[in-house]
C-alpha cells in the first residue's frame, strides 16, 4: 500500500431504524469488496473491524443513531469511502 | 451394637462448616444449577449445541493439520453450494427478494476473517476443525449478544447459527450424532439429556452431566446417580458460557460447575478425591454387615439398573439382588424393535450375573419424558397422562408377548421377578397377565423352559394404583412403589419443569399416606412391598419408609453404603414411631421436621462429613 499512503476518513451515522442487521451489512459488505485493492476499518466507540467481513461488521452492534467511523486506504479508497457514506445519507446502507 | 468406628455427626448434610475456598475467585465463572447427582468431576467439555450437534475439541497430529484445514474448506464450500442451490430455486419460485436471506448466508460462509480465524486456531492450537470454527464463530456471536440491548440482537445470531451448524454437520458427516462421538472421557454440557441420546453414549468415556433443564429426578440425574457420576441440572446458559474442550470442575453437591479452574480449585478436587479413597476403605468393612435394625428387621437393599453395561459392576456390589432393571434402553437405542433374542441375552447375563439373587425386570416403559419416534409415539400435548409403558405393551400384544418371552427363557435361571410399569387399573394387570399366559404357551409349545413360578408384580406409581391396592395384592406378588412417578401424579407436578420442580416434595402427607395404605394392603395379603424411586435412597426418608413397612429398598449403586450404615443405628420400633408421628403430620415441612429430630435424637449422623467439595 505505500503507493497510497494517504487514509481517508469519514464519520457517519446509522439512520436505519433497525441499525446494522444481516441484510444492510451484506450490502455494505458487498459494496466494500467492489473495491479490492483497498482496505476498509470501522471503528464504533474504539471497537475496530474490517469493513470487508460481514461478521466483523455485526460485531459492531450498531443501532440506529451510533456514529460510526470510516478509514480506508489503497487504490481507490477515496472511491469507497465516498460511496459508503452515500449509502449511510441515503438510509439504506 | 452401633458402627464405632465410624465417625458419626449431629449434623445431616446441611450446616457443614463455612469453608476456606471462595470458587469465585479461582475460575474463570460459576455456573450455577440444581444438584442431580452428587459427587466431584474435573474434565473437558463436550457440548451439544443448539440444532442437535455435538462438539468435541480433539487433538490433531502436526501432519494432519493441512488434511484438516482442507477438510474445514471443503465442508464450507459444500454449504456454500447448497445455500447457492437454495438462493436460485428461492429467486425461481418466490421472486428475487427471497433468494437475499442466502446470498448473505454465503457471504457470512465466505467471511475471510472467520475462514482466516477458523485456519489460523487449527494451525496453532492444533485441533480439530468443528472445535476452531465453533469457537471462531462463538467468539463473534458473544460479541454480539453481550450487549443485549436489543431483542432483534438475538435475531442477527441465529443466521450465525444457522451456517455453523450447516458447516459443522458438512464436517462431522450426516450420521454424527453425539454421544458415540466421544473421543476422550468427557463432561456432557446440553440443553437436555434424552434417553434416546443416552442409549447410544458410551458409559465409559462421560464423567458428568450438565443440562439447561431438569431436576434432581429427571433422567440425567437418574442415569448420573446410577453411573456414580455427578450431575448439575436445570443449569440454565450452560451451552452457550462453555466452551467445547474447556475444562470445568461439576460439584454434584451444591449444584455448581466451574470454568477453567485454576490450581487452588483443582487442588480442591484432588483432596476431595484421596477422601474418597480413605472412605472407600470404611464402606467395604461396612459393606460385610448385614443391613438390618438395630433389633435385628432385615431390610432388603436392591440395585435400580439402567443400562446393561452397569451390570457387571452393580453384580459385584454389596447388595440382595436388583429390584429395578429398565428395559429402556433395548427400545431406545435402535430403530427397529429387539428380537426375542437379543433381548433374552440381556436378560439372561442379568440374571445369571447376579445368580442366587433375585433380579426384578421391568417390561417397557417408554412414553411420557421417554418418548421415542422409533415406536412412532406421535407427541402429545400431555406426555405423562398419554400413550405410555403398560398402555403401549397392552395395545401391541404381538410386540408385547416378545419382551415376555424374553423375560420368561431367562427366568428359567429361578431368580427372575417381573413387573408392570404404570398399572391404575385391576383389569390392566389381568390383561398384561394374560398375555404372560400366552407367552408361557408359546414357549411351550417349542419347548422352552421358564419358570412357572416366576413372581409377578405391579408397580405403584399412581393414586389410581393405591386406592385399588388391596385388590391388586390380591393377586400381585409383590409391589413395588416407584415414588417419582406417584409423586408426579398424586401433587400433579412435572419434575422436569424448573418453575414448579420445588412443589416435587417426597414427604408431602399425601405421599406418606400413599406409601402407608400402599404397605397395609400389601402385608394384609402377605405380599412383600418395595420403594425403588428416588425415596428409597434418600437418608431422611430411610425411618419413614421402614417403619410404614417398606420391606426392601432400591437404589443406584452409590446410595446403599449409606442406607446401610443408618438401617443398623434405629430400632424397628424406633422407625415405627417416627412413621407413626409422620402419618400424623399434616405439611411436608412438618413431616421432614420429625424426620430431623428422630435422626438427631437417636444421635445418627451421615457415613462421613467430607462428602462435599471443601468450598463455601
Amino acid at each position: 500500500m505505500s503507493n497510497h499512503p494517504h487514509i481517508y476518513e469519514a464519520d457517519v451515522v446509522v439512520k436505519d431504524p433497525e441499525g446494522i442487521h444481516l441484510r444492510n451489512a451484506a450490502a455494505l459488505v458487498r459494496a466494500a469488496s467492489k473495491f479490492p485493492k483497498a482496505e476498509l476499518i470501522i471503528s464504533k466507540d474504539g471497537h475496530e473491524v474490517n469493513g470487508k467481513s460481514i461478521m466483523g461488521v455485526l460485531t459492531l452492534v450498531a443501532e440506529r443513531g451510533a456514529h460510526l467511523r470510516l478509514r480506508a486506504r489503497g487504490e481507490e479508497a477515496q472511491d469507497l469511502v465516498k460511496i459508503l457514506v452515500a449509502m449511510f445519507e441515503s438510509g439504506t446502507e | 451394637m452401633r458402627d464405632t468406628e465410624i465417625p458419626l455427626s449431629a449434623t445431616w448434610r446441611e450446616g457443614s462448616e463455612p469453608l476456606a475456598v471462595n470458587p469465585h475467585e479461582h475460575c474463570r465463572m460459576v455456573l450455577t444449577g440444581i444438584p442431580g447427582s452428587p459427587g466431584v468431576a474435573l474434565g473437558p467439555v463436550f457440548l451439544h449445541t443448539r440444532k442437535d450437534l455435538w462438539v468435541d475439541a480433539r487433538s490433531i497430529e502436526e501432519d494432519r493439520v493441512e488434511r484438516e484445514i482442507a477438510r474445514f474448506k471443503e465442508a464450507v464450500s459444500a454449504v456454500v453450494a447448497e445455500k447457492r442451490e437454495l438462493q436460485r430455486r428461492a429467486e425461481r419460485e418466490l421472486g428475487i427478494n427471497e433468494g437475499q436471506i442466502f446470498e448473505s448466508h454465503i457471504m457470512l460462509l465466505e467471511d475471510s476473517d472467520a475462514t482466516a480465524e477458523t485456519i489460523n486456531r487449527i494451525r496453532t492450537e492444533r485441533k480439530n476443525a468443528e472445535y476452531c470454527y465453533y469457537v471462531t464463530l462463538q467468539k463473534v456471536i458473544d460479541t454480539i449478544t453481550r450487549l443485549e440491548t436489543h431483542e432483534y440482537l438475538r435475531d442477527r445470531v441465529v443466521d450465525i447459527e444457522d451456517i455453523r451448524a450447516a458447516v459443522l454437520g458438512k464436517l462431522s458427516g450426516q450420521t454424527a450424532n453425539g454421544l458415540e462421538e466421544l473421543h476422550e472421557k468427557s463432561m456432557v454440557v446440553t440443553h437436555v439429556l434424552t434417553p434416546s441420546d443416552t442409549a447410544r453414549m458410551q458409559p465409559s468415556k462421560v464423567i458428568g452431566f450438565v443440562t439447561e433443564t431438569g431436576g434432581p429426578t429427571s433422567h440425567a440425574s437418574i442415569l448420573a446417580r446410577s453411573m456414580g457420576i455427578p450431575a448439575v441440572v436445570g443449569c440454565t446458559r450452560a451451552t452457550a458460557s462453555v466452551y467445547p474442550g474447556e475444562t470445568v470442575i461439576l460439584n454434584g453437591f451444591s449444584g455448581q460447575v466451574y470454568v477453567e479452574p485454576d490450581e487452588v480449585l483443582r487442588e480442591q478436587v484432588a483432596l476431595w478425591r484421596e477422601e474418597q479413597a480413605r472412605r472407600g476403605a470404611r464402606l467395604d468393612e461396612l459393606s460385610r454387615l448385614p443391613s438390618q435394625t438395630r433389633d435385628g428387621h432385615r431390610v432388603r437393599l436392591e440395585l435400580n439398573i439402567e443400562l446393561p453395561e452397569e451390570i457387571a459392576h452393580a453384580s459385584i456390589c454389596p447388595s440382595d439382588g436388583v429390584g429395578l432393571f429398565r428395559t429402556e434402553f433395548l427400545f431406545l437405542s435402535r430403530h427397529d424393535w429387539p428380537s426375542e433374542d437379543e433381548q433374552y441375552a440381556v436378560y439372561a447375563q442379568l440374571a445369571g450375573s447376579f445368580s442366587g439373587r433375585p433380579v426384578t425386570i421391568r417390561t417397557m416403559d417408554i412414553g411420557g419424558d421417554k418418548l421415542s419416534k422409533r415406536l412412532r409415539v406421535e407427541p402429545e400435548m400431555n406426555p405423562f397422562l398419554g400413550w405410555r409403558a403398560i398402555r403401549i405393551s397392552l395395545a401391541q400384544p404381538d410386540l408385547f408377548r416378545v419382551q415376555m418371552r424374553a423375560i420368561l427363557r431367562a427366568s428359567a435361571q429361578r431368580n427372575v421377578r417381573l413387573m408392570f410399569p404404570m398399572i391404575t387399573s385391576l383389569d390392566e394387570f389381568r390383561r398384561s397377565l394374560e398375555v404372560l399366559r400366552e407367552a408361557e404357551h408359546e414357549l411351550e409349545v417349542r419347548g422352552e423352559s421358564y419358570d412357572p413360578e416366576m413372581p409377578v408384580g405391579v408397580m405403584i406409581e399412581t393414586p389410581a394404583a393405591v386406592m385399588v391396592a388391596e385388590a391388586l395384592a390380591e393377586e400381585a406378588d409383590f409391589f413395588s412403589i416407584g415414588t417419582n412417578d406417584l409423586v408426579q401424579y398424586t401433587i400433579a407436578v412435572d419434575r422436569d419443569n424448573e418453575h414448579v420442580a420445588e412443589l416435587f416434595d417426597i414427604y408431602h402427607p399425601a405421599i406418606v399416606r400413599l406409601i402407608h395404605a400402599t404397605a397395609r394392603a400389601a402385608h394384609n395379603a402377605r405380599i412383600d412391598v418395595s420403594v425403588c424411586g428416588e425415596m428409597a435412597h434418600e437418608p431422611l426418608a430411610t425411618m419413614l419408609l421402614v417403619g410404614l413397612g417398606v420391606d426392601s429398598l432400591s437404589m443406584a449403586p452409590g446410595g446403599i453404603p449409606e442406607i446401610r450404615h443408618l438401617i443398623r443405628q434405629f430400632t424397628l420400633t424406633d422407625a415405627k414411631e417416627v412413621a407413626r408421628q409422620a402419618m400424623a403430620k399434616v405439611t411436608g415441612a412438618d413431616v421432614r421436621a420429625v424426620l430431623r429430630q428422630a435422626l438427631a435424637d437417636l444421635g445418627i449422623g451421615p457415613l462421613s462429613e467430607l462428602e462435599v467439595l471443601n468450598l463455601r
